[in-house]
């Protein structure tokens, strides 16, 4: 599971830009560039979750081994929806109105876009997925009513299909959803099943999705004890990834030999926590078949024999171990969502963890982190004018949300050389300077009126 | 990109020394709430602070931690731009030479990088100096160019410098460096 960088290659392009029409508070286009380390922020509820979790509700999708009746899989461990009209955007002038979703995904030149629609008479369906290979100047649209003729040519191009098959017995072709995708679906007339078959840039982009790994901004509290969990001989970790943490370092740690991967990753977690001072090592130990423990000293200058459970410290270590090691794991190209990775962290930690972030986005992850934190925005901006990472390789992106119609949108700014954004429209430094001002402005009246 | 009133202003260092914090008694300190207060209204109305490397290095050595603070902010937003000023060093020596003595010499020559890097952008400076415009209003008989500078000095009281920041820090008549100096000399 500990993939070793020599293989990094094989996990193809990573995902470039993201661009949402139609979930929740993003009624236009919501269309963002994804670099190797992408900043999401804005008020609470300006829609900043809203982008990833129309992603997170296509690999919750793609996770499940059970069809799901509609197009997603609308409740999980990453998404919980009871009906698709809870994520739809409904507009206030025509409430009853069809109602339309579209996710675009980029990968490296590779573009796919899926389409869906509700309307008061049917649930919610796909309608339509297109897409471009990288390098490709033909835009294949597949819809409900695409002529045989296209289908025929896009089954010729899809992977997967056995060489002669469709050709040697009578078949009849037609667009077939496959969960959120629309495919060619093959219906033999001696065979019970109708498989589906996709253009290779839509597997590409599926495979990307499905290899997300998302560290939600809700993680649980510290546990004494830990359920081992199997783990994928790839990237792709269904579910909720903290779930996978510990075992993650169990397996790290049975891994340990001078040259293996394991070894190296878990030195790279005790590097973290020493530069953000929390702790000096960690460990973990196996209880019985099924259960683990996770331990880490007490002190910074702690040895490897004073070593607490991992619920007997300050909650931030348990609370930036998944962050940790899903940027510790995740091979080059393969997007890493965060949610307020700065959670319960001491401010100088918040500032430091800027530096983990950068070496993660230059070893080739493509880091998208939601914050509120306005030091560990100053952090990333200080790694960039301290010349740690390239000002190219970073992007922030704005949430703003309408007062009057709730809608969303989405100001990009791109960092210079030197670490500064501009007229970006971030408005922690307005409220920092307000609140230092009125602190001292009330401090100053109390003082005077005392005075007198 | 900043509002389009807003003006690039040379802001002396000796408003970051006297931007007052809570280490200083403000009963003590209404000149540094003063000073305070015009940061706050140059960052409200999107002005743009002109640096030179010696100013530079002084707000690094002088600033207060609040001082510090909105620089960090002013920085990240892109409201500071660097202009040395050089084209303007030739005035410096004609300047010296019509001051009669060494030590006012040395003090013009000390905060001259101040008219350099103003001459260089919107003629407007901000200080707690007072030898500075008075030196300045003497040489510029001499040197009429420094005639083009306008002044604000947020430490006095009555001087309304936060409310000019405010209104867009226009070349007001009142605010020309030799009227300034003349309606508040000592």
């Amino acid at each position: 599971m500990a993939v070793h960088p020599s293989n990094w290659h094989l996990y193809g392009p990573g995902i470039t830009r993201i661009a949402v029409t139609g979930f929740k508070s993003l009624a236009t286009k919501a269309d963002v560039e994804i670099r190797p380390l992408t900043v999401l922020a804005g008020a609470n509820s300006s829609g900043k979750s809203s982008l990833m979790q129309s992603l997170l509700l296509m690999k919750q999708t793609f996770d499940n081994e059970r069809i799901p009746p509609g197009p997603f899989w609308l409740t999980g461990e990453l998404a919980a929806y009871t009906s698709a009209d809870q994520f739809l955007t409904i507009d206030p002038k025509q409430p009853d109105a069809a109602k339309r979703l579209m996710i675009e995904l980029e990968a490296e030149g590779d573009w796919v876009e899926l389409s869906f629609v509700r309307t008061s008479e049917s649930d919610l369906a796909v309608a339509g997925t297109a897409s471009r290979e990288a390098g490709g100047e033909r835009t294949w649209k597949l819809s409900r009513d695409t002529s045989p003729e296209v289908l025929q040519e896009i089954l010729a191009s899809a992977p997967g299909r056995m060489a002669n098959e469709p050709l040697s017995r009578p078949t009849k072709l037609l667009p077939g959803p496959d969960r959120c995708l629309l495919g060619v679906a093959v219906e033999f007339a001696d065979a019970p099943t109708i498989p589906i078959f996709h253009r290779p840039e839509v597997l590409r982009l599926r495979n990307k999705v499905q290899d997300i790994l998302y560290v939600s901004g809700l993680r649980g509290s510290s546990d004494r004890e830990f359920y081992l969990h199997g783990l994928p001989s790839a990237g792709s970790f269904p579910g909720n990834f903290e779930d996978y943490v510990p075992s993650i370092l169990e397996e790290w740690k049975n891994d340990s030999t001078q040259t293996g991967q394991g070894y190296v990753n878990l030195n790279t977690m005790r590097e973290a926590l020493q530069l953000l001072e929390l702790a000096s090592d960690i460990q973990t130990r196996k209880l019985n078949e099924s259960q683990i423990e996770v331990r880490v000293t007490r002190t910074l200058k702690g040895n490897s024999k004073d070593l607490v459970n991992v619920a007997d410290v300050g909650l931030a270590v348990s609370q930036i171990l998944p962050p940790l090691v899903a940027l510790t794991l995740a091979h080059p190209k393969q997007l890493v969502y965060i949610e307020q990775p700065e959670l319960h962290l001491h401010p100088r930690a918040q500032w430091k963890l800027a530096r983990l972030l950068a070496q993660a986005s230059n070893r080739g992850v493509r880091l998208v982190i939601e914050t509120h934190s306005s030091l560990l925005l100053r952090g990333i901006l200080t790694e960039i004018a301290e010349d740690r990472i390239a000002n190219e390789k970073v992007i922030l992106h704005w949430f703003e949300r309408d007062k009057e119609t709730g809608l969303s949108t989405v100001r990009p700014a791109e960092p210079d050389s030197a670490g500064r954004v501009g007229e970006w429209p971030e408005d922690f430094s307005d409220v920092e300077l307000k609140s230092d001002s009125q602190y001292l402005d009330a401090v100053e009246k109390k003082l005077y009126t005392e005075a007198k | 990109m900043s509002r389009l009133n807003s003006k690039r202003l040379v802001l002396d260092a000796s408003l970051a020394l006297g931007s007052n914090d809570l280490m200083f008694d403000p009963r003590d300190d209404a000149a540094g709430n003063r000073n305070r207060r015009c940061l706050e209204a140059a960052w409200e109305e999107e002005h743009v602070a002109v640096f030179n490397r010696q100013l530079q290095r002084e707000w690094r050595d002088h600033a207060s931690p609040s001082a510090t603070a909105w620089l960090q902010k002013m920085v990240q937003k892109s409201r500071t731009v660097v202009d040395e000023g050089n084209d303007f060093s030739r005035l410096l020596q004609p300047a010296c030479d019509y001051l009669p003595s060494a030590g006012e010499k040395a003090d013009l020559a000390k905060d001259f990088h101040l008219v350099q890097s103003a001459l260089a952008t919107e003629q407007l400076i901000l200080s707690n100096e007072m030898r500075f415009p008075r030196h300045v209003t003497r040489v510029c008989a001499a040197v009429p160019e420094l005639a083009q500078l306008y002044y604000g000095s947020p430490g006095i009281e009555g001087e309304d410098c936060r409310l000019w920041i405010k209104a867009g820090a226009d070349k007001e008549p009142g605010r020309r460096i030799d009227n300034w100096f003349a309606n508040h000399q000592p």
